[in-house]
Order: C-alpha cells, then structure tokens, then sequence
C-alpha cells in the first residue's frame, strides 16, 4: 500500500507544483514613463498605476465608480450592467445613453471592454481581482476595495478616498475637492433642518430588505458603513452595534432581531417589487407591535436609493432622509 | 415503547430548547414568566418561534415517512427524496419561477413545487427502469440532480440581484413569519400521512415480493402508484415552505429499523417521530453554533448525514454484491480513420466560428490583439479541458465498468469545490486563483476515501460508485453551507463553482497542455488492462492482470485529470459522462480508439458550449457549465433511456 500512497502524494505535489509555478509569475510593469508631464498615479488595492495622462475614456465595472465619474461631470465609455444600475441607483446626474454596455459586473466581457480601447479601467476587489492580468492586457487598471478587511477605515473614508483617487486619474481634482465640500455644506444645511424638526428621537436604524419566499433578511447598517457616517453626519443616532466587525457594513437580522431596536426611527429601502413589510410583514404580531411601527416612525427612503456607492448617492440618501424625516 | 417514550421525551426537550432561541435574547424564566400574558414575548413566541417549531415538526416527520416509503418502493436503502433529485428538481422550479414569473410563485408555491418534484421522480423512475436496481436508481437521480442544480446555480448567477435572498433557503430554512406556512402544510402532511400508514399492510405485502403480492391478489401497480404519489407530495409539500432539506429522509427510517422497529405501520409512525426529533435537533444545533445568525437548517443536517450515508453506502455496496454492468456500444464500429477525420472536420468548423464571432459581429482578423489575447486562447482552453474531462471520463467509466460514472459522480467534482470553498472562507481575502489549491485538496480527500474504503473489496465498481455518490452529497452540502457563511464575497465563488472558460489566457492554454502531456502518456498505457478488465474480473486476472492494481492505477491517473481540469476552469460536468458515451457507440468498447474518440468529441462539446455560451445574451456570458448541462442532458436521458 505504501507504494500506491507515494505514488497518489507525488501526483497531488506535482499538480501542485505546476499550478503553483503558473500562479506565480507576477508581471513586472516597471518602465515608468519619465518623460511624460502631465503622468498621473493613482493607488488602488492593487498598488500603484501610473497613467502617461489623465485618462478620457475609461471602462467601470462597478456602479459605485461609474457614479464617482458621473459626479465629477464624466461619461463613462464603457461601464458593466447598466440595466440594473438604473433599478437600484438613483443620482441626480444622468447616465448618458451612449455609455456601452460591457457585460456582467461578476464576468465583463473582455472584447467589448477592448473594443473600447480605453485608458483606464476600474474595478472592484471582490469581483475583479481574479482577471486584473487580463484586464492589465487591455489598458492600465485600478482595482479598489471598499470593503477593507481593517476595522480602523470607515467606510465612508474609503469612499472620499476612492473618489480622490478617480478624480486624479481623470484630472479633476479640483472638482472632486468641490464635489466633497459641497457635499459637507449639504450636511450642515441637513443637520440645521433634522434640529428643527420635531423628531421624537433622533436615535435610527438604516435598513435594506429583501425576502427569500418565505422570510425577509434585513441588513442592518453599523456605525462602520458609508451610510451610518452619513447619518451622523446630520445629527442621527445609529444605534445598532454590531456583535462582530461586519466587512459589508450590515448585519442581517430576522423581525425578531429588531426588538432591540424599537424605540429609534426606522429607515429603510426595499423595492417597490419585493416590499416585504407590505407583502410579509404586514400581519405579523411582532413586527406590528413594535413601537416604531405602532408610532408610524417608519421613513422610507425608496428602492431606488443606493445604501453604498459614491457622493452623489451620498446626496441622494441625504436628501431622501431631510424629505422624508422633515415632512412627514 | 420503549422507542417512542425516548423519542417523545427526545422531541419534548429538543422543542423547548427551540423555543429559547432567537434573535431576542430572553432569558428561560422571562419566556416561562411572560408567554401567559400579552406582549412582547407572546407575540414572538406565538408569531415566529412556535411556527418554526411547528414547521420544524412537520417537515422533519414527512421527510423521514416520504424517504421511508421510498425505500421500500425502490427496494434501496439509499433512496430519499434528495437522492433520487426530488429536492432539487422542485427547488430548480421554484427558483425558475421566482425569477420568471413571480406571480405564479406567490400564488402557488405548492403547485411549481410540485410540478419540479413530478417531473424529476417520473424522469428518475423512466429511466432508471422497472427493475429499480439500487445503484441506477441512486446514480440516475444523483445524474438528475445534478442536472437541476447546475441549472439552479446558473440562473443564480445571471439574477444576481433577484436571488439574492435565495441562498439560504437553497439549503432548507425553518424561518416562519406565521402560521401561513404550517396552517398550509399540515393538513396536507397530515392526510398524506394517513394515506400512508394505510398503505402500511399492503406495502408489507409488497416487500415479499411482487410476485407473492399479486399472488396474494393484491393490486401491485395501484398501491405503488399511490405510494409514489403520497412520497413526492411529501417532498414537494416541505419544499415549498422550508425548501430542499436533506438527509433526513435517509436517515430517519435506517435509525428506526436500528432500533429493532419492523412491520410498515411501525417504522412510518416511527420515521415520523425520529424524523422530527432529527430535524428540531438540528435547527437547534445550527443556532447553537452560530447565536442570532440563521445557520440553514438543511446544511446542518447534511454535515451530520454525509458521513452516515457514506456508512450506509459502505454497509449496501457490502450485501449487493452483483455491480457490474454492460458498458453498451456499438460491435459493428465505423472506420477509426473516418470517426476522425469527420470529427476533425466539426471540431475545425467550430474552432473557425468560435474565431470569428463575438457575438454581435464577424470578423476573420484572428490575429488581432483582441481576438488573439483574449478569443482564441479561451477556445484553446476549452478545448483541452473538454479533452481532459472526457479522458477522465473514459478512464473511471472502464475502472468501475459502469457507464454513468465520472468525477462528479464519484464525489470528486463536489468535494473539490466545497475544497475551493472552504479556503474562500477560511481566508476571505484569499485571491481566486488561489481556489484550485482548495480543489485539489478536496478532490484529494474524496479519492482517498475512496481507496481506503474500496481496498478490501478489490476496488468492487458498484461499491466505488456508492461511496462517490454519498462523497459527492456531502461535498455538495459542505459547498452550501459554505456559500452561506462566506456571503456577499460568494459570486466570484459561484462563477468559478459553476465551471466557466471565462477570461482565460494563454498561460491557461499552457497549463492546460502541459497537464495533457504529462497526463496522457499514462491514460494511453492503461487502455490495454481496462481492455481486459472489460471481460470480468476472473477473465483479466487469468490474463495475468493485476486488477487490483489496475483499478487504483485508473482512478488515480482519471481523478488526477479532472482535478486538473477543474483546477482550471472549475467544476464543468457532463462532458467526461456524455463524451465516452457517443464515443462508445461510435467506435465500440476498446479503450484506446475510444479514448482518443472521446477526447475529440469532449474538445468539441466544450468549445461548442463556450461559443453558445459567449453569443446567446451578449455581452454578458453563460458559464459553459450550464450550456454543457443543457447540451448534454438530453443526450444522457436518451441514452439511459436506451440502456434498459
């Protein structure tokens, strides 16, 4: 038997060797262009890209980033699943009709994205790490992760962060500096107005659901995400503390788990065609008895209103909040 | 008595520890204090914990009655609404019919259900034949799932966004919200269930024999077919409100014929009993492990059933002793020469398509960076892994003599992706090319389960093909459990899960060839002794044969290529099961022209899958898995069909 077991050992090793020795060839983009003035670098999770100018024509393959260029006055030329972006992602700027559709944001499609022959590409760490080499093929590529793994990097920081870093690869700094400090007036108007109104409390709860046929999940945003700081940012209280460090910014929660929560407004997004308080929620005890359901403190921000991407949704969710808080 | 009283006590103390669980923490006296009375604890209690338990009572009894009278029927002790694709054909059509019409589902959740349940039991049933040998029927409905869920995995990857919330209920949850749910289910279980212990005295005839029965002047054909109708309506009733849970129906009946119960009405109302106490267990269990999150309940059952079935397959293999089977194809094969070069001829026409359409225009400049970084070497790749995979195929089919065996079946394929899997989870940060290390190591595991337990037997086919299949249910389970704990980060996993020549390059090219080259040599020299082997065990021992060694040496060099093949573009099944087959009845049995029949048709069948794939919804891609699924299938069930 001792033999055969050598035998199957040497055949994993080798398998593995081969695979091993494959994976490891790193490319080595070294030649920096020194002649080029007006070269840019930006730093995404991928390291340092550097651009021999500020890039025109560049490819997102992520909503978030797709928006970060809308709001610094950009079209995008090519950009990955444009129909759903319109269902979930409601900006004030505009999406003009002859950005290309490049696919899939899980799987682009490589030829059409070429075919654009753009100079710069962005995408997204937890969907695009696995083809950044093919992608590199095509045109310099910036990869960003804004969900980092290190507690101490709020989510919001990532996104001014990412945001910057766009900003510079299209030279646009000054717009983007402009974006943020419009953004930040925005709050205090907001926070001025949330003061005046007469909330009971101002302790919330932000919320996405979204139903399995028979039980809706709720994702209960923590002090960590993009859209808490925003929150706090206009003199809300988010009160859920999370019992470990959530990477995505959410907890997800049955209707059982929101008993702690009852007292704080409750802010939610769900969409118009899976509206589990309408559908599921509506007859049951618990949901129906707690207090902020009895008391009508629920606020809805609309389906349409993006819990994550970039300033503009930013506005959005800031805006939808005043509105919907304010004039009730 | 003794059974029940420990079983009720068993239920008893389970239900309440399921009662104390939940998102809300309460302590036992505030539940005990304050359940009497109005409030907050009543309304959790009476809204949302005792439906689950309920649901959980009900769903766990019909599972274990549904797999008991299974059992019976099939005369297989590893038959259960999951093995024989039951689950997974109502869950594809529930899933389907969430995302295409959402009404439908809304409405009659029962009814889509249902209609998945019939049509996978009656395609398992067609063809696995009258006779419902344990072994066809346990690999057809293992083919059959298969089949379902690589569909189901697809259509959750091309709606990400509708299915999202899927994922959890994929692998069978107790949530309730009301007694919607339990107020629908149980009459339902309940009259079926009635139906059932009055089919106790005539399936107790039945299990005689069917000649005793008849002769006894039973009507064997009514009492099977209201059996058949009382199992799947217990299996699609507990689908459509808890989803697919596993397992269960295995190893409820087994626990009570364990525990001496015999005679039908006995082990059914017993089967009921565990079959609750089993799945409460197991729900409470989840929540133990992971307090305020939802643990899916039939993952959990399945980490505790996987190894118990691969026990019971050891256990089944070890009394049937009779496993081999005809391998089919042709005697009067065509001309090698002309079966080539025709094949070369379709295999050159496709390449050429593949080249030159990207889906919204042709062009024929190869050479450019376009096509040529990105177009041809993706069709190259596809290519050489469909070799690979039909190597493999024509490889462990010739080891276990039995014509639907290959690396999915034996387990490999799956636990090589719960492997991948379990790295992802282990270290989230963890890149995806580092998944195929996670395969290999899973595709390791499942074959060195299979030689240690096989090695006393002499490698016995219908005992290898047992041990896959139960393999294969836990590394399908793990994956799932796995699917749900790694959350959000899972669509990258899925991708590769699902089997896509996606964005592959040259260096995949290069590897690929070279895992041919080392790989082939080997396959080549095996096809004399699997020619031998063809003749029976004695015959090819008599030849001076070592059959035993053969057979490790076969599966080894066969799982060795399919992992390879894997570890490239993840798990692509059905080319190494439906290339062999078209090559057999094509150019006969003889392992060498078979071989290299097989490869060119399995090169063919992927690069054809990669290209439909690629144009259908441009730009966005189908992973070539599926399109090889929907290829493939029709072909199998004809030929199994064919294969009486």
């Amino acid at each position: 038997m001792n033999k055969y077991v050598r035998t199957i050992l040497l055949v994993a090793l080798s398998a593995i060797l081969l695979v091993g020795c494959s994976s490891k060839k790193t490319e080595d983009k070294g030649s920096v262009n020194e002649k080029a003035e007006s070269s840019v670098t930006i730093t995404g999770s991928n390291g340092e890209v550097t651009l021999d100018q500020p890039a025109k024509k560049v490819v997102v393959l992520e909503w978030t980033y797709a928006e970060d260029l809308l709001a610094l006055g950009i079209q995008p030329a090519g950009m990955a699943d444009i129909q759903e972006y319109h269902n979930w992602v409601n900006i004030d700027a505009e999406l003009s009709d002859d950005v290309v559709d490049v696919g899939g944001r899980q799987e682009p499609n490589l030829e059409a994205i070429a075919a654009l022959e753009p100079d710069l590409i962005i995408g997204v760490s937890f969907r695009h790490d696995a083809m950044l080499k093919d992608l590199e093929k095509i045109a310099p590529t910036v990869i960003f992760n804004p969900y980092p793994e290190d507690e101490s990097i709020d989510l919001y920081q990532e996104m001014t962060t990412t945001f910057k870093e766009i900003a510079k690869a299209v030279d646009k700094t000054a717009e983007a500096d402009k974006v943020l400090a419009d953004l930040d007036a925005k709050y205090d108007e907001a926070k001025a107005e949330i003061d005046k109104a007469d909330l009971k409390t101002k302790d919330i709860i932000l919320t996405l659901a979204y139903s399995g046929p028979q039980a809706p999940e709720i994702r209960v945003f923590t002090p960590n995400s993009m859209a808490s700081q925003i929150l706090e940012k206009i003199g809300l209280k988010n009160i859920h503390v999370p019992d470990q460090f959530e990477v995505f910014g959410s907890s997800t929660f049955n209707v059982e788990g929101l008993t702690k929560y009852e007292n704080a407004n409750y802010l939610f997004t769900v969409q118009a065609d899976d509206n589990v308080y309408e559908k599921q929620l509506k007859d049951n005890a618990v949901w129906k008895n707690l207090n902020f359901v009895k008391e009508d403190r629920l606020f809805d921000l609309g389906g349409d209103t993006w819990l994550y991407g970039g300033p503009l949704s930013a506005e959005t969710l800031l805006n939808r909040i005043v509105d919907t808080m304010v004039n009730k | 008595m003794f059974v029940w009283i420990s079983g009720l006590f068993l239920l008893i103390v389970l239900s309440f520890i399921h009662l104390t669980q939940g998102q809300a923490d309460y302590t036992v006296s505030q539940l005990v204090k304050e359940v009497w009375v109005e409030g907050r604890i009543q309304d959790i209690v009476l809204s949302l914990r005792l439906p689950r338990l309920a649901i959980g009572i009900l769903a766990g009894g019909a599972l274990a009655v549904a797999g008991a009278v299974l059992q019976t029927l099939t005369n297989n002790p590893l038959a259960s609404a999951s093995t024989l694709g039951i689950n997974a054909g109502a869950y594809f059509f529930v899933v389907a019919s969430m995302i295409f019409f959402p009404s439908v589902l809304g409405d009659f959740p029962f009814l889509v259900a249902l209609a998945g349940a019939v049509l996978s039991s009656v395609l398992v049933v067609a063809l696995a034949g009258k006779q419902m040998e344990p072994v066809r029927v346990a690999l057809t409905g293992m083919i059959i799932s298969l089949l379902f869920s690589s569909m189901t995995g697809s259509l959750q990857l091309l709606f990400e966004n509708q299915t999202n919330g899927l994922f959890l209920w994929g692998s069978g949850t107790l949530v309730q919200l009301n007694w919607n749910g339990v107020s629908f289910a149980g009459p339902m279980i309940i009259v079926l269930f009635i139906v059932t212990l009055g089919l106790a005295k005539p399936m107790d005839i039945l299990s005689l024999g069917e000649d005793v029965a008849s002769s006894l002047g039973q009507n064997v054909r009514v009492v099977k077919l209201m059996a058949w109708a009382a199992a799947i309506l217990l299996a699609a009733t507990t689908v459509s409100v808890v989803g697919p849970i596993g397992f269960i129906g295995l190893m409820a009946p087994h626990i009570v014929r364990m525990l001496g119960i015999s005679g039908h009405l006995h082990i059914f109302l017993q089967s009921f009993l565990w079959g609750s106490v089993m799945l409460i267990g197991a729900d409470v269990l989840g929540r133990l492990i992971q307090p305020g999150q939802e643990v899916p309940v039939g993952a959990m059952t399945a980490l505790v059933g996987g190894p118990w079935l691969l026990y019971l397959a050891w256990k089944t293999a070890r009394t049937h002793n009779k496993g081999d089977r005809q391998m089919g194809g042709t005697l009067k094969p065509v001309k090698l020469p002309v079966v080539i070069s025709i094949v070369t001829i379709l295999i050159i026409v496709v390449f050429a398509l593949a080249f030159s359409y990207n889906g919204m225009a042709w062009s024929l400049e190869w050479l450019k960076p376009v096509v040529w970084n990105f177009r041809v070497p993706r069709v190259l790749t596809a290519f050489i892994i469909g070799v690979m995979l039909a190597l493999a195929g024509v490889l462990l089919q010739g080891v276990l003599r039995n014509p639907l065996a290959d690396a999915s079946v034996l387990g490999v394929t799956s636990m090589g992706g719960a492997g991948a899997m379990l790295l992802l989870v282990m270290i989230p940060a963890i890149p995806v090319q580092f998944m195929p290390f996670g395969a290999a190591a899973g595709a390791a595991i499942a074959l060195c389960i299979i030689l240690l337990t096989s090695w006393k037997n002499n490698f016995q086919p219908m005992l290898v093909a047992l041990m896959g299949i139960a393999i294969s249910a836990f590394g399908s389970a793990a994956t799932q459990v796995f699917v749900v704990k790694a959350k959000l980060a899972v669509a990258a996993a899925l991708v590769w899960l699902s089997g896509s020549t996606y964005g592959k390059g040259w260096e995949d090219v290069q590897l690929a060839l070279l895992f041919v080259a080392i790989l082939i040599g080997p396959a080549i020299y095996l096809t004399r002794s699997l020619d031998a082997l063809t003749f029976g065990d004695d015959v090819a021992a008599g030849l001076g044969l070592s059959v035993r060694s053969t057979r490790v040496w076969a599966l080894v060099i066969g799982v060795a290529i399919s992992t390879a093949g894997v570890a490239i573009v993840g798990t692509v099944g059905f080319v190494g099961l439906v290339a062999p087959h078209i090559a057999r009845r094509l150019v006969g049995f003889r392992h060498l022209p078979l071989l290299i029949v097989s490869g060119l048709l399995g090169g063919l069948l992927l690069v054809s899958a990669d290209f439909i794939g690629r144009i259908v919804i441009a730009p966005k891609d189908i992973p070539s898995g599926l399109v090889v699924a929907l290829i493939g299938t029709p072909y199998l069930l004809y030929l199994l069909r064919k294969m009486k």
